[in-house]
């Protein structure tokens, strides 16, 4: 029975795959009958694998092709990579705040069911029919209403997918055959923009979703169309909290056709929208945000990246050999600089003596240089109480450490690194990973603040002949901390003296000549998300001498 | 410009206040601004007296569509008491009764409360029923009616104006009144049928290529002429024609342009000539000019768009010609055209969204909560 399935697979993987393209390059589907979904896509890796079990047991051995031809639609176009599924989870849950629920699996279901139904719509319709929904309506209405979309969708009669559920689902949620027929009509044609499409379907769907109730077992009855078996990457996170062009159209949009109000528009797009996704990272909204440190580390890596340090580029002249067009010579120029062959020709013997020209030789340029750089960098970075948490929302002051880090790392340069509060914690071996430093550089203290002045001296004395960059970044509670520590004068004074160069990036910080006249430069930020000028005036303390 | 003062007062109002407008409260404010912005007259609705016959001019659904009610009738002039002098009813109730027609302006409450809640309005409006006993189990809605003309003894002119009639079954074909929807069926179905999918391909393909350019409304004349020509029947005068496509938009006539298109369809126009009801005349304006008006919610666009509102379309297009539909019988298409219908689509759809305000409170709690939660900003 096994080889036959295996067969049937063999001989729809080319026809399902034709549904999409000819040119696609994917390996042969396999079995994996331990997994919940009857069919899934691993968008990591593009791994088909289908449930052989699952689908002997419930007869869909005919439906192969449309199993097959709807997880190649993930892959192909919805949602096509595991950065766009980021992206819409951020959405969702802007507007969907649960955690545990999610509609983008059904979203990107329909998306390609609707393509593929055009000429598969009985197989599919099998599909939707060999699982009881009975449990799902209580559990879940919203997946009784899609249901109800695909009955409109393809015409069917009332009850063909939702089963004997309808007439309850009726009774709670009147009028909803409707909504779902013109959700059926207009979603495919709100596009091409996806976010578009899915703002429109969650404003209709999220109606139904009924509020998660703890008692009734979620893992009881696992879903079998389940099909998405990847989670995105940090990176994908990362990339996915600045919203992208397409969804800001897609949010004005849905303003503008009042699928979303004035107030979930400005939550979605307003200056506080990036706390807003970064909330809707996987496990904030129930406090086990394991992976967000990694995925802030990745975002701030990423914010670095546009902003890096590097130095100038500087003139290279060659000789000065190429003769300029001639001009009158003057008594104070030199007499070398006379050109007699070109005096005597245009202006003769006698006027030649008395007014002779004169021609220059000068350097072409030849090039830029871009100076050898291998810095080394130590930084203190102040994350008290003062300080915005790195890991919920976008810090100035983190930035400008991972710009120094990366920039110094990526000019082959290596960085240490302290976060201090009441107390400090550093990472003190010279290192060469960017991320591992990122990594660190996202932990967070609170707490009041204390700049550690004896280990900046230990520092000093470590260092001996190989002293590095030192950047302290504070804000005035740095100031009080000055006056307030009695040999801080002596040890910060040392530090500027040894170091190739100390920076403090102060915000707010007073007044801060007696700094400069120690020989610190220092940086006083004013505006906190002004980050090209922060990062301007970074490469500018560092390359100015330059 | 108050001129209440025109019209037959209510006998029932002895303190009738029409001499001063209804300023003291907002609507009358509103309508008295309205009515000196716009220069159209305005009138208290509470001092008029409704005249059944002048109400019945106008088809009820017409009235409580537009929310426009017809008050006052001098010669081929029908005053139409609008709480909007731009309300686009003014023109089709012209349309629908070949009259002359002109705004009054009357407070909105008033009116909605006259439309919607008055028994005297209710009684003065020519119901289906109070034309045809139908069998109680037949669930016979606006949608199954079409309009007929009938000549009506009112002053002026000798122009036809059109009321409510049921397009089909007859009164004696409804007679038995114990008779239940399947009971009934084969003396309802229509007597002509068509292949329905054949004639929404048909419209597709036109929508496809021709449906959204700009329609010349001579050439549209021309060929329904011809089309009305080849099957043998006398078409209406050119000037007739010009007058009744004046009050056509350019949807309309874009739908217009559809239809016409449609009567490529040989089996369609096989089924005209059996359709004629009374002349070739009503079959033009009522199925072809009335259709393209009263359709306006489809337009080429929706159509384009969807095939579920082509074969709607097709539907409701096919009823009005009083044609049936190949291999259904008439409860099936009655039953297929209620799911499909876009107007009541959207009014359930509406009301479903209001229903789900409640539902909804829990998300919004949810993200209000979220609010809270969000990243703090440190002192700075």
């Amino acid at each position: 029975m096994t080889e036959t399935l295996e067969q049937l697979i063999t001989k729809n993987w080319p026809k399902a795959q034709a549904h999409w393209s000819h040119f696609l390059l994917l390996s042969e589907p396999k079995d994996n009958s331990e997994q919940q979904s009857i069919a899934q896509i691993h968008l990591g890796n593009r791994q088909v694998t289908l449930n052989h079990h699952t689908i002997q047991q419930q007869g869909l051995e005919d439906c192969i092709e449309a199993l097959l031809a709807h997880e190649i639609g993930h892959h192909v176009r919805y949602p096509g990579t595991l950065a766009t599924q980021a992206r819409l989870r951020l959405l969702e849950k802007s507007l969907i705040p649960i955690e545990e629920y999610s509609l983008i699996n059904l979203f990107t279901d329909i998306m390609i069911n609707e393509q593929i139904g055009r000429t598969m719509r009985e197989q599919l319709i099998r599909i939707y029919q060999a699982f009881d929904y009975q449990d799902s309506y209580q559990r879940d209405p919203a997946f009784l209403f899609y249901l109800a979309i695909y009955e409109e969708l393809w015409q069917t009669e009332p009850g063909t997918l939702i089963g004997t559920a309808m007439a309850a689902f009726e009774e709670t949620y009147p009028n909803y055959r409707a909504e779902a027929q013109l959700l059926s009509q207009n979603l495919f044609y709100v596009g091409p923009n996806i976010y578009t499409q899915f703002l429109y379907f969650i404003s209709i769907v999220c109606r139904y979703i009924k509020q998660p109730e703890p008692e009734l077992p979620n893992n009881t009855n696992p879903n079998p169309y389940q099909c998405a078996a990847d989670d995105p990457t940090p990176e994908d996170w990362a990339e996915a909290l600045t919203p992208s062009a397409r969804e800001k159209e897609a949010i004005r949009r849905a303003l503008q056709e009042g699928w979303i109000n004035q107030q979930e528009a400005d939550n979605l797009g307003d200056k506080d929208s990036l706390e807003r996704r970064i909330m809707g990272l996987p496990g904030l909204q129930k406090g086990a945000a394991d992976g967000v440190p990694e995925i802030m580390g990745a975002y701030y890596r990423q914010q670095a990246e546009r902003y890096l340090v590097h130095p100038p580029p500087q003139h290279v002249l060659g000789e000065a050999v190429v003769p300029t067009s001639v001009d009158d010579w003057e008594p104070q120029d030199s007499v070398q600089d006379i050109d007699w062959l070109a005096t005597l020709l245009s202006r003769g013997e006698q006027l030649g003596v008395a007014q002779p020209l004169k021609r220059n030789r000068i350097a072409e340029v030849e090039g830029y240089e871009v100076p050898l750089w291998l810095p080394k960098v130590e930084i203190y970075l102040d994350v008290s109480g003062s300080m915005p948490d790195p890991r919920y929302t976008r810090n100035a002051m983190t930035l400008a450490s991972q710009i120094m880090v990366v920039g110094a790392i990526r000019a082959g340069g290596r960085a240490r690194a302290l976060l201090y509060s009441d107390d400090y914690v550093a990472y003190w071996q010279w290192c060469r990973s960017e991320i591992e430093l990122s990594r660190f550089l996202m932990h967070y203290i609170g707490s009041g603040t204390l700049f550690p002045f004896d280990k900046l001296q230990s520092s000093v004395q470590e260092c001996g002949n190989e002293q590095p960059i030192r950047i302290i970044i504070s804000d005035s509670d740095f100031n009080r901390n000055y006056q307030a520590h009695q040999p801080a004068a002596k040890i910060l004074a040392e530090a500027i003296q040894s170091s190739q160069q100390l920076i403090l990036l102060l915000h707010a910080p007073g007044d801060m000549t007696h700094y400069r006249a120690a020989g610190a430069t220092v940086i006083g930020v004013e505006e906190m998300d002004d980050f090209p000028k922060l990062a301007a005036q970074l490469a500018h303390a560092l390359f100015s001498e330059q | 410009m108050n001129i209440s003062k025109w019209f037959p007062k209510k006998s029932s109002n002895p303190d009738n206040k029409s001499a001063s407008l209804p300023n003291q409260s907002e609507g009358g404010d509103a309508a008295v601004a309205v009515s000196e912005k716009f220069g159209v007259p305005i009138v208290d609705l509470d001092c008029i007296e409704l005249q059944p016959d002048i109400v019945k001019l106008v088809d009820q659904s017409l009235i409580e569509k537009h929310l426009a009610l017809p008050i006052f009738k001098r010669g081929n002039r029908l005053f139409i008491a609008v709480s909007d002098p731009t309300n686009p009813g003014i023109q089709e109730i012209g349309f629908e009764t070949k009259m002359v027609t002109e705004a009054i302006l009357v407070e909105e409450e008033k009116l909605a409360k006259v439309i919607e809640c008055d028994p005297l309005f209710e009684s003065m409006c020519v119901e289906p029923d109070d034309e045809l006993a139908l069998p109680e189990d037949i669930d016979l809605d606006e949608d199954d009616l079409s309009l007929t003309l009938l000549d009506e003894d009112i002053e002026s002119d000798q122009e036809n104006f059109l009321v409510l009639t049921p397009l089909q079954p007859s009164e004696e074909e409804c007679s038995d009144s114990s008779s239940s929807i399947e009971t009934v069926k084969p003396e309802l179905a229509p007597s002509v049928v068509v292949d329905l999918h054949s004639l929404e391909q048909d419209y597709q393909e036109y929508i496809m290529e021709n449906g959204q350019q700009e329609v010349d409304i001579a050439l549209i004349h021309a060929r329904l002429a011809d089309h009305y020509r080849d099957m043998e029947l006398d078409f209406i005068t050119p000037n007739d024609f010009r007058s009744l496509t004046e009050q056509l938009d350019e949807a309309a006539q874009q739908r217009l342009a559809l239809l016409v298109a449609g009567l490529d369809n040989e089996v369609l126009k096989q089924a005209i000539p059996k359709c004629v009801k009374k002349d070739v005349k009503q079959q033009v304006r009522i199925c072809f000019l009335s259709f393209a008006i009263e359709t306006d919610l489809l337009t080429i666009e929706l159509l384009r768009q969807s095939s579920l509102r082509v074969e709607e379309f097709a539907r409701q297009f096919l009823k009005r010609l009083g044609a049936g539909i190949e291999d259904e019988t008439y409860a099936e298409s009655k039953q297929r055209l209620k799911r499909l219908d876009y107007r009541s689509l959207l009014n359930q759809a509406k009301q479903a969204q209001v229903s789900a305000e409640e539902r909804m409170d829990y998300l919004r709690q949810l993200q209000e909560e979220q609010e809270r939660r969000m990243g703090r900003r440190g002192k700075w």
